[in-house]
Formats: structure tokens, sequence, C-alpha cells
């Protein structure tokens, strides 16, 4: 009876450790999973509200002239604060760098000439590709967010890379964009640190104004256009 | 002052200058090159127009130190007046010049279009144009000439 009765128990402890053992594989996925997201995010929480809120914020900077003018519609650059076309039928060109013996670096140096009407420059000075036009001209926030995070659409980036890509001379030209031009007025520190608040909270993008409301779905649907930051540009 | 050495038509060169001078002052006032000429200075009408890598480039704007070891091509380097290089030749035949300040842009333009696509279509030759200002009219002297040069290296 008793030689039966620790059987029993040997039994019990030992399904309850396999039972636990068991567990090993899944907990060390969740702890695995648990950690990429702490990385990814870098230790932030994510937070649909929060990242919404900073991609709005940079919205001024991406429908400046100084952006836009390479990412309006059609076939070719637009130029200067009224966003004409490019004169001297400047195209797009097979790889964004212009036609055949009408090439950006025909003209546009990797730095800005001085003086009034002079041809600006920047390092890698080019249109996007017509595979990849990343045309952002008629966009709500919301559908130009989804452009920014679709990897078929921004260059295959992760909102980390759209980050990074941010940082590079061309973008950073449109403050320092040379004469008789006029600079994206938002500063550039604000700017980005605001597309990094973006990214770093779960890059989530804001929900257009004119999306659907609680009525539509008869569920609370919050937009998150609805939230202002209560900070500002310097 | 730096001592740079450029490779123009063909010919090397060395000399003690400012890298940021344009090489269109290079190529008028060092090297006594008259087929670029000094138009706008800003690189909105083409009369500076040299070939470097194959692309046409506008010498006006261009420092003499972004070079580097291409090749520069002047409207010099394409003939001589005893032996006119064919577009050049169509040009005579054609009359294509008034005053003839715009030629360097206007052939090395066309030249470049076709060395790349011989049978670009007169639209692409136009567009490719379409940074060259001719003061005198005469484009369509002009495309006869180029159309007639792209027809002849095509045969």
């Amino acid at each position: 009876m008793k030689n039966r009765r620790s059987i029993s128990s040997l039994l019990a402890v030992a399904a309850t450790y396999c039972f636990l053992f068991s567990l090993i594989p899944w907990v060390a996925a969740r702890g695995v999973e648990r950690t990429r997201a702490l990385l990814v995010h870098e230790g932030i929480p994510r937070d649909d509200a929060g990242a919404a809120a900073a991609f709005e914020a940079i919205i001024p900077v991406l429908h400046h002239p100084r952006c836009m003018n390479c990412h309006s519609k059609g076939d070719f650059p637009r130029q200067g604060d009224d966003s004409h076309r490019h004169t001297m039928q400047i195209r797009r060109g097979p790889d964004g760098k212009g036609v055949n013996a009408v090439r950006c670096s025909t003209c546009h140096q990797d730095h800005n000439l001085a003086g009034l009407h002079m041809p600006p420059g920047a390092p890698d000075w080019h249109l996007p590709s017509p595979a990849m036009p990343m045309i952002w001209e008629g966009l709500t926030d919301h559908q130009l967010c989804e452009l920014f995070k679709d990897p078929h659409g921004n260059g295959h980036r992760t909102p980390a890379q759209i980050v990074e890509h941010m940082h590079t001379p061309l973008v950073l030209w449109g403050w320092t964009p040379g004469d008789g031009r006029t600079p994206v007025p938002t500063s550039q520190h604000y700017f980005l640190a605001k597309i990094q608040e973006w990214a770093e909270k779960g890059a989530a993008c804001p929900v257009d104004v004119d999306a659907p409301t609680s009525e539509t779905f008869g569920f609370p649907v919050i937009p998150i256009t609805s939230y202002k930051p209560t900070f500002g540009p310097e | 002052m730096r001592e740079i050495t450029l490779t123009v038509n063909g010919k090397h060169h060395t000399l003690a200058l400012d890298p940021e001078t344009p090489l269109l002052f290079v190529l008028n006032d060092e090297l006594g090159l008259c087929g670029p000429r000094f138009g706008c200075g800003m690189a909105q009408c083409g009369a500076c127009t040299v070939i470097m890598r194959g692309q046409v480039v506008r010498s006006c704007v261009m420092p003499v130190s972004a070079v580097g070891q291409d090749e520069v091509t002047t409207l010099e380097g394409l003939g001589t007046p005893e032996k006119p290089h064919p577009i050049q030749q169509a040009f005579i035949e054609e009359g294509a010049a008034q005053c003839g300040f715009c030629l360097s842009g206007v052939i090395l333009t066309a030249k470049a279009v076709l060395d790349v696509k011989p049978d670009a279509s007169d639209q692409a030759i136009r567009d490719a144009l379409g940074g060259v200002l001719c003061r005198c009219f005469t484009h369509t002297r002009m495309l006869r000439a180029i159309r007639k040069y792209a027809e002849a290296r095509r045969a």
C-alpha cells in the first residue's frame, strides 16, 4: 500500500516536471518576442496615438516645396517656391536622374552654387525612380504615412531605415537650399526628433479627418487626428 | 592653389589652379579652347557644354576639382577644320549656325544622345536640347542637320 502511494507520488512529480519542461519552449519563444519588441522600439512601448501625432507634426515639412518639388505628380521635377515645372523639359528618366544628355548632374553639383537662381545641389541629387516614384502630392496624411511604411513604395525601407534616410544630405538640403529658396520652416532638430519618435512608438498612421466614424461601424473609432501635440516647432 | 591634372580632348594638362575655378574658365583661359562659351554662367543656356563620362555637363558651374580623372571633350575634340566630325559636317552642309554661340551645347548634346541611342526619336533629341538656348532661331536647320547625321551613322 505504502509502495503504491509512493509510486503514485513519483508519477505525479514526473508528470508535473514533464508539464513544466514542455512549457520551456513556449516561455522561451514569448521571451524572444518580448525582447524583439523591446529592441525594435528601443524600450519604448508601442503608442499608436503618439506615433500618429509625431507623424502629423512632420506633415508641414513633407508638404513644403523643398520636399514636394521632387515628390509631385508627373514625370518631371518642379522648382521654386511656387513649384513650377522645371524649365528645360527636365524629365525623371529611367533611374530618376534625368534622361540621356539631360541628367541631373549636367547642371547640379554636390553643393549649392552661390547666387540667386544658381543651380542648387547636394550629393546624389535625383528624383525617386519611376519604378518607385514616391509621389506624395494629393495624398491625405494617412495615405502619406502608409506610403512611408509600404516597402513596395518606400524603397524597401523599414521605419528605422526611413529615419536613417531622413538624415541623408539630400533630405537635409531642405534646410539649406541656397540663395533664393525658402528653407523648410520647421527646425531640422524638431523634424528629425519627430520622425524618430514616430518610428520608435510603432510607426502608426494618423486617421484621416473624413475617415470612417463610430456611426459608420457601430463601435467606437477614435480619430487620432483629434490629438494635437502641445508642443510645436522651435 | 593646387596642382590639378586634366585630360582634355585626349591631351593631359597639369595646372596650378584654385580647385573651385569653374571648368569653363580653365578651358577658355588656361587651355585656350573657345568651343565652350560663357553664356549665362548659371547652367541655364548650355553654351558651355562639354562631355564627360559620355554625358553632357555645364562647365560653367562645375568646379575644376570635380573633374577628377574623367576625360573632358569639347567641341574642338570632335574634329578639325580640315576633317570635321560627321555631325559637324552635317551642320556645315545644312548651314545650321547663325552666330554659332550655342553650337557646343547643340552639337555635343545631340552627339551624346545619339551615341547612347542611335535611333533616338526626334522628340527625344528635342527633349535633350531643351536646356540649350539658340538666340538666332536656327533650330529647324539644326534638327535637320542632326537628323542627317543620325541617318548617315545608321546607314
